[in-house]
């Protein structure tokens, strides 16, 4: 049977080789947060993000917060210096997107949306959020944390989560204009 | 489907996880839990062997070593590794001391089963994959010294008359996934060959240890810096070949290093993180970019093949070391 991350977590302060596995078991996933956030660096991000969860191993509270969850919190905090790096890239995958020829969507979402288009609008609205609005959206969308989560992992109260990502839907709702406004309905 | 699947659904996509990206991290990681001052690998739960395992499961096509930069050679069989050759007059008057370094050779070549890649963990050796699937592997690896042994269901043997350890290793379902043997190849000559997957028989292994041959070969870079800080170590090395290549020296029991990124066509990396000032400096007759920001140097340039470089130096190094490390740089 695995042993559960908390457990790996707490043993690891006394036996340090216990972090190990963690980073085997949760690798993939906090990369691909980082990835989609800022592309190519997530390599160098990924490997600084597991470093600073070893070095605050003894700082964790397993109440209330997964493992997975904290390491999506060190995640973000590392992405903080790196808030104009990821700016950039939105606006640039914005241009790239926006001269690419049009296709359409896949038909399980709606074949009248066009794909390229949507991408690009989203894009170009993720650079135009606040950062602390940016992450408290993206670790709903990409990391699938709850409210709850995402406040433990902020350190903030559950209600500035939700202002904050009612605020940061607002913007991304307009770039994803009328399929929002359907998929709603 | 709501506005918040929407989001993940068109949002950037990630960029995959590269098995040397994985790699390079997981290294990075295991050097911080095993400390500045590593005991031998072999004797750690989360140590060389299971890592051997897992890079012969993996594939290779990076190095991350730890060899130390010394300003002359290193003694018995660490020597072909990577060295400060003559060092030379001091270069400047920083704190640290650069010395010329060259690319590691790996010693030994198996008949057969092509060109190895490789890989090291911190304060090894660099070792050698062969095998053309990321399944199917065998791992060759020079021990610096007689291996202690000790792993729970190692086996003492004779390999032509000379001594030897062999483990197998099961897989999560009881399979053999990896054989791991250790013998004195020579006269104080310790090697470690491993076999994953169709080659992970005691059998196949110590048939192949037999073919072992001598065939010193360098391990290629596709960017290298021809000095280092002396005493420091080649902290890591991942590229893709075709469009990035990364490069370190870490100082012992630090996290300062000298970092150069090698990229194919110059890049818009925008303002530095703690920017303070940028001058136009020339390197190698080429115009480059020195930037100072608040813990380092930046040296952003270009080579005669249009391709470009990104170098990272600790801010305690003097602007003249920055230059001098930055003229040292060759693309391969």
């Amino acid at each position: 049977m695995q042993i559960a991350d908390d457990v790996l977590i707490r043993e690891s302060v006394r036996e340090p080789e216990q972090f190990g596995p963690l980073f085997d078991r949760h690798a993939e996933a906090i990369h691909r947060y980082l990835a989609r956030r800022i592309g190519a660096h997530a390599d160098d991000l990924l490997a600084e993000t597991f470093l600073i969860a070893f070095r605050r191993r003894e700082s964790y509270q397993p109440l209330g917060l997964e493992v997975r969850a904290w390491l999506y919190g060190i995640a973000t905090n590392v992405l903080h210096h790196h808030v104009r790096q990821e700016e950039r890239r939105y606006r640039a995958l914005a241009r790239a997107a926006a001269e690419e020829p049009r296709t359409h969507a896949d038909d399980s979402v709606d074949d009248r949306v066009d794909a390229t288009a949507l991408r690009a609008d989203l894009a170009a609205a993720l650079a135009k959020l606040k950062a602390r609005d940016r992450d408290a959206l993206l670790l709903l969308a990409y990391a699938q944390l709850s409210y709850a989560e995402i406040a433990a992992t902020l350190d903030i109260p559950v209600g500035t989560v939700r202002s904050r990502i009612n605020r940061a839907r607002k913007v991304t709702r307009a770039a994803l204009g009328s399929l929002a406004s359907e998929v709603e309905k | 489907m709501n506005d918040i699947e929407l989001i993940d659904e068109y949002g950037p996509a990630a960029t995959e996880l590269s098995d040397e990206a994985w790699r390079a991290a997981r290294t990075r990681l295991v050097s911080e839990i095993e400390g500045p001052v590593a005991a031998p690998a072999r004797n750690r739960r989360w140590g060389l062997l299971p890592r051997i395992a897992i890079v012969g499961l993996a594939g290779i096509a990076a190095v991350a070593a730890a060899v130390a930069v010394l300003p002359g050679p290193h003694p018995s069989f660490r020597s072909p590794d990577v060295t400060a050759q003559q060092p030379r007059a001091r270069l400047s008057f920083g704190p640290v001391r650069l010395v010329s370094v060259s690319a590691p050779q790996f010693p030994f070549g198996l008949p057969g089963l092509g060109e190895p890649s490789f890989t090291a963990d911190p304060g090894g050796p660099v070792m050698g994959v062969f095998g053309d699937t990321v399944n199917d592997s065998v791992v060759l690896v020079p021990e610096p010294s007689a291996p202690q042994g000790g792993a729970n269901g190692e086996r003492t043997i004779e390999v032509d008359d000379r001594p030897a350890t062999i483990l197998s290793i099961p897989d999560g379902s009881g399979t053999t996934a990896s054989v791991q043997l250790t013998w004195e190849r020579r006269a104080g000559q310790w090697v470690t060959i491993v076999g994953n997957g169709r080659y992970a028989s005691e059998e196949e292994v110590l048939r192949l240890a037999r073919t072992v041959v001598d065939q010193p070969r360098p391990v290629k870079f596709k960017v290298t810096l021809g000095l280092a800080p002396e005493g420091w170590t080649l902290g890591g090395f991942k590229s893709d070949e075709s469009s990035i290549a990364i490069q370190s020296y870490q100082e012992r029991g630090s996290d300062r290093e000298v970092h150069v990124v090698w990229y194919s066509a110059p890049q818009d990396l925008g303002e530095a993180e703690g920017f303070e000032a940028r001058s136009e400096v020339t390197v190698a007759g080429r115009p480059a970019t020195l930037t100072r920001a608040t813990e380092r140097w930046i040296l952003d340039g270009t080579f005669p093949d249009g391709s470009a470089y990104h170098l990272m130096v600790p801010r305690d190094f003097t602007e003249a070391q920055v230059i001098e490390l930055g003229e040292s740089l060759r693309v391969h």
